[in-house]
């Protein structure tokens, strides 16, 4: 039923009209709906439309466009031609304000990379590929539908979640039509909560002989299948962030993972993209509710980081920590718990390129509380860092005037009766109020523009042409990467996912006799390559520098070119010419 | 030691002339896509219950074809036949086209049959191809070696025999030699006997890009038998970059899911999974190790996160936690995040192994018994694997034919075996005994003989090179002249494995007077069969779905209206209860179905003498 009513909203619902948004003038302290973000961002190419590309990559499960914009300068070269930052958002539908962060990184960088110079600088040198919402369905439901801050991580795609062979057939229910769903609770001597002394709207577990008042009955909804259960089967369960093609492993082994790698609409158009988008050097798959910067591996299956690699992922989180501060470097194995199929490492297992999860907004945020004050009460778990329930309801009345919470309020439910029903509202929990967004957004954004930053930057110089006599001339040339990214990681090396970058020799009348990486030019070491000696398969670290030699004969100009996937085309030319 | 091109000594020794396949082969008696199609139309064409369906294009442009021939009644379910998977095994597609025409002509039909005859066109397509190469690959481009360019450097017919074969390449740091005792075939030297190697074995074919490497970068693409996701291996060449990354792997899989009543599934191609039985005793076992819990499952069960614990004291501690009585050895796996499955659960092996006795049984009875080259193991992103792990169904795999290995060793090793004391370092290391068992047939392989004489070809760089050795699908196919025979020998015994499925086999209801108007109803499901429902597996991959069990027409006073059952145990029986309320003499109607199991229905009246149908 909710489904044919969402339905209905989404038939009757008129596009927002482009015109609606002042780019000059964008509000950051609120959530966009998809209708609005599809808005913005063809307000942002209509406005922009020589910097930007949008394009849909396909369509989602209830039809939904999944958009790709990309940022590009044109009069520095096409996108395909620089090294390029992937971010995206929201691949659950309701870690929304995932999709606010990627709007406000387009619009940093397309209404204030002009005054801004180094801004306007990174953005002629790198190509931006952003897809604001990956989950595009349940992102949409989770403004137009009845909601709470957990509902809605999966694709649209039904499973049979409690194994009784139907699909979808007990969601959660509205069930005093308020637009939200919230928790359920019931009066009961024998239950297993109380009131808290301090906060008449927290409801605590009592301790062990203590009189009981409430017994919580979960979120608000029916036996609509009448097995004796509530909400035990909603709509989905197919989490896109378990649905990716690095070791993915089946529902048994992980919960949610869809039938098959690519099984869900969405992750297969995103991954049909970056699969071709080889001159991507990194990405970031924003979540909320943490405050991580989260790397692989995910689970035990997974190989170990090659150390070259482990080195730039350190170098880049570290810095991470301190732009966003409170935010913690992780590794998702060993510091949360497994995982299989996600994201992040199928960008890094099976691309090689480098990738973060960002989990925005810590709730130890939600600060109420004096020099003097220590926090009191029960505190959450690792990842969430939770302020003791009280504080909260003490900072929802101090900075919200008391919006955040629904009151408890009598209800009576077809099955327990004389119920209450109350609890945090939507916009919580895992999504600061909204005065809060434009640091969240503006913190995380540079840290992704930091990074960007740190994309291998190449300059190409000769070094050397020594005249051996006789026609003979040694040449030496040497690229230098200003970026902390390596034009290729170990990853790719390690596993030949990409063809090696080149150093490559050429000129009218020159014949290559030999070639190779120079690996000591005090010693004359060299590691020769073996056949088409003009070529030398290569790459180069971050921060590094890397160095060829070739022995050729002939005279006039040399060219020498480096070219690699990730780092653009670089060419000198020198003479050999006698002194 | 100075290297000494041994080419002239082996050609003069060994040359012969390498006969060219010629037109009128009798390969021409295997299906090759046009015919095939043909084949199938016919079939669609003349059947009113059989129709031919494309599951998609590959890149190749040959259309993946599946035959559906319906039972003659209802709802009953389903086998899914896999042919030629690695797309080096013609006679498999044969097999899947013999089945479908005896199918056909079985009017005593109960199950629907999905048929694939060939799941990777484009790799065969190869058998057919000029010149003739065994390799599965689809024809997706790839650039396999990574410089820049998809296949730029394939396997050539150096020798122009229409074959692409082997190829000797004289190297002083080869490690092969020819044997001097049978001269055609290569093994490696054996520096402990005082040998050196002589040549590198290749596959025939030129540096055509002149990088130093040989055939590096041929057709395609991914062997789409080696792209499912049980099992997948990552970074393989010719393997795809990720499982169902490929449009025949993704295309099956996006059939079998949309297909709940797939009760069975039978793989047509190199393996033989009832020839050798996966796993084994000694295979790792979850069950017979002890495991750390994970943190969360420490914290929720009142364990150490350092102490290692058996299986049934953690599953003792979380259903006492609160998991509850139903939770399962398997569930406690699932919670250790051991990962997938690696053999399959003890309870499965059972039946497997009976069924592969009675399949070797089968064998001697159709005078199929003599000992021939082993199949090919399943291997990594199998069909087969995917099928039984993943897709929950008792699956077999099922190869047709190999060389019959020689009923002793030849004399050679046989005087090695026999003079050599065993730990002797004069045992030397020998032929590879499949490429002896192919040889031993002589001329009578496919089309010629199986182990091709060494000829000399001459590479652009002026390199001499011996070509010759195994074949092309040689060691996999018989010639046609034999396909006939050996399908009409064994395909009774592949249309006789679904007798041995799990199927709803009658529902019974009792009714028992509990006083007044009230009424204790039971419902007993039968397994007709001799493997449960669901197999182990299968209840642990969660993809079967479960028996429900309904009951309309009375006031439920216990019991749901729709009630599931898990399991229910090979020949045994499983039962629901429900106490309602209900006038004496009103029907009442229960019903019991599960795609891939059955379903039946039956009503009964509340009266004191509560019976059956």
């Amino acid at each position: 039923m909710r489904c044919l009513l969402a339905l209905a909203v989404m038939l009757i619902a008129a596009p927002v009209d482009a015109a609606d948004f002042d780019l000059d003038n964008m509000v950051w302290d609120r959530f966009y709906d998809q209708d609005e973000v599809t808005a913005v961002l063809e307000t942002m190419h209509a406005k922009h439309p020589r910097l930007t590309e949008l394009r849909s990559l396909g369509k989602s499960e209830e039809g939904r466009d999944v958009w790709l914009l990309t940022v590009n300068d044109p009069a520095t070269g096409p996108h395909d031609a620089k090294p390029g930052i992937y971010v995206d958002g929201a691949i659950h539908g309701n870690e929304v304000q995932a999709t606010e962060v990627c709007l406000y990184l387009a619009w940093l960088l397309l209404e204030r990379a002009d005054d801004w110079e180094r801004l306007g600088e990174l953005r002629s040198r790198t190509a931006f590929y952003i897809v604001p919402t990956v989950n595009v369905d349940n992102r949409a439901r989770f403004f137009e539908d009845p909601s709470s801050y957990n509902i809605g991580r999966s694709a649209r795609v039904p499973h049979d979640d409690d194994g009784d062979g139907l699909l979808d057939e007990d969601d959660y229910d509205d069930l005093d039509g308020d637009g939200r769903i919230l928790q359920m609770r019931i009066r009961d001597p024998h239950g297993t909560h109380k009131t808290h002394p301090d906060d008449p709207r927290v409801t605590v577990r009592v301790k062990p002989g203590e009189q009981a008042e409430w017994r919580l009955l979960g979120m608000e909804g029916l036996d609509n299948d009448g097995d004796g259960r509530i909400n035990e089967d909603v709509p989905g369960y197919l989490d896109m962030n378990r649905n990716w093609g690095f070791m993915w492993q089946p529902g048994y082994v992980q919960t949610g993972s869809g039938d098959f790698p690519f099984s869900a609409r969405n992750t297969r158009a995103v991954s049909d993209f970056l699969a071709g988008r080889t001159n991507v050097c990194f990405g970031f798959n924003f979540h909320n509710y943490g405050g991580m910067w989260l790397r692989g591996p995910g689970s035990a299956l997974s190989p170990p980081i090659p150390v070259g690699d482990l080195k730039v992922f350190d170098f880049l989180g570290v810095e991470g920590e301190r732009v966003v501060p409170g935010y913690r470097y992780l590794i998702s194995a060993r510091d949360l718990y497994t995982t299989h199929g996600d994201f992040d490492e199928w960008m890094y297992q099976c691309l090689g390129i480098y990738c973060f999860v960002g989990e925005l907004y810590m709730s130890s945020q939600i600060a109420y509380r004096g020099r003097a004050d220590e926090p009191n009460g029960e505190d959450g778990n690792l990842w969430s860092r939770r302020p003791p329930l009280v504080e909260r309801q003490k900072f929802n009345d101090a900075l919200m005037m008391g919006e955040m919470f629904q009151d408890w309020t009598p209800f009576t439910h077809p099955t327990y009766g004389e119920i209450e029903i109350g609890g945090w509202r939507t916009f919580t929990t895992r999504i600061p109020p909204a005065f809060m967004m434009p640091e969240l957004l503006h913190r995380n954004t540079m840290y992704v523009l930091w990074t960007a930053g740190q994309a291998p930057r190449l300059s190409l110089e000769v070094t050397e042409t020594k005249d051996l006599g006789d026609g003979l001339w040694r040449v030496r040339a040497r690229a230098v990467n200003a970026g902390a990214i390596p034009t290729l990681s170990a990853k790719i090396r390690a596993k030949s996912i990409l063809p090696l970058d080149e150093f490559r020799l050429e000129g009218d009348g020159i014949e290559v006799l030999s070639g190779g990486v120079l690996l000591d030019r005090w010693h004359d070491t060299v590691a020769p390559v073996d056949k088409r000696p003009q070529r030398v398969p290569t790459w180069t670290d971050g921060f590094g520098i890397r160095e060829a030699q070739w022995f050729v004969r002939g005279k006039g100009e040399v060219t020498i070119t480096y070219q690699g996937h990730k780092c653009g085309t670089h060419t000198v030319a020198a003479p050999l010419a006698e002194d | 030691m100075r290297f000494t091109p041994p080419i002239l000594a082996a050609a003069t020794t060994l040359l012969l002339a390498a006969s060219a396949i010629a037109a009128t082969s009798p390969a021409s008696l295997y299906h090759d896509q046009e015919a095939l199609t043909t084949a199938l139309r016919l079939l669609a064409r003349n059947n009113a219950d059989v129709k031919l369906q494309s599951l998609g294009t590959t890149t190749g442009g040959r259309e993946l074809h599946l035959l559906e021939v319906a039972a003659r009644s209802g709802e009953d379910p389903a086998v899914l036949v896999v042919g030629n998977p690695l797309g080096t095994t013609p006679l498999a597609t044969e097999a899947a086209l013999e089945l479908a025409r005896r199918l056909v002509d079985d009017n005593a039909r109960e199950l629907t049959w999905y048929i694939v005859p060939a799941l990777d066109p484009d790799g065969a397509a190869r058998f057919f191809a000029a010149p003739r190469h065994a390799d599965g690959v689809n024809d997706r481009p790839e650039d396999d070696d990574r410089d820049g360019a998809s296949g730029e450097d394939g396997p050539d017919d150096l020798d122009g025999d229409g074959r692409i074969a082997s190829m000797l390449l004289p190297d002083p740091e080869g490690e092969w030699l020819l044997d001097d005792a049978m001269p055609h075939l290569p093994r490696k030297a054996d520096p402990a006997a005082g040998e050196h190697g002589l040549y590198r074995l290749l596959t025939e074919g030129d540096d055509d890009d002149g990088d130093g490497r040989y055939n590096e970068d041929g057709h395609g693409g991914a062997i789409p038998g080696r792209n499912f996701p049980h099992a997948f291996a990552h970074w393989q060449s010719r393997y795809g970059p990720w499982a169902a990354s490929e449009i025949e792997s993704r295309a099956l899989l996006e059939f079998a899911f949309a297909h709940p009543e797939i009760a069975l599934v039978l793989v047509f191609g190199a393996s033989n999974t009832l020839a050798t039985v996966p796993g084994g005793e000694d295979a790792a076992d979850p069950r017979a190790k002890k495991h750390k819990p994970p943190r969360w499952l420490a914290r929720m069960a009142g364990l150490d996160t350092q102490t290692e614990y058996g299986l049934d004291a953690l599953l003792d501690a979380v259903r006492a936690a609160g998991g509850g009585p139903d939770l399962s050895e398997d569930d406690v796996i699932d919670m250790l995040n051991l990962g997938p499955a690696g053999t399959p659960p003890a309870h499965d092996r059972k039946w497997w192994n009976a069924i592969a006795t009675a399949y070797r049984d089968s064998l001697v009875a159709a005078g199929l018994e003599a000992p021939r080259v082993a199949a090919a193991p399943s291997g990594s992103g199998s069909v087969e694997a995917w099928a039984y792990y993943q897709f929950g169904t008792p699956t077999f795999a099922l190869d047709f034919w190999s060389p019959p290995l020689p009923a002793a060793p030849t004399d050679t090793l046989a005087a090695d075996a026999e003079t050599a004391p065993p730990d002797s370092s004069a045992v030397r290391s020998t032929v590879a005994p499949e490429l002896a068992a192919l040889a031993a047939l002589g001329d009578r392989a496919l089309d010629g003989p199986g182990v091709l004489p060494w000829s000399e070809s001459t590479l652009i760089d002026g390199t001499r090179v011996l070509t010759g050795g195994e074949a092309p699908f040689a060691m996999r196919t018989p010639p046609a002249a034999q396909i006939d025979s050996l399908l009409a020998a064994q395909m009774p015994l592949v249309i006789a494995l679904p007798d041995w499925l799990a199927r709803l086999d009658g529902l019974d209801a009792e009714v028992e007077h509990r006083g007044g108007d009230v009424w204790e109803v039971t419902a007993r499901i039968r397994n007709g069969g001799r493997l449960p429902y669901p197999t182990a597996q299968g209840r642990r991959s969660r993809r079967p779905r479960p028996v429900a069990v309904t009951l309309e027409g009375a006031e439920l006073l216990e019991g749901r209206a729709r009630q599931i059952v898990t399991q229910v145990p090979a020949m045994g029986s499983a039962s629901v209860r429900w106490l309602v309320r209900g006038e004496p003499g009103a029907m009442i109607r229960v019903r019991a179905e599960a795609p891939g199991f059955g379903a039946d229905a039956v009503g009964v009246a509340l009266q004191r003498q509560g019976g059956g149908r």
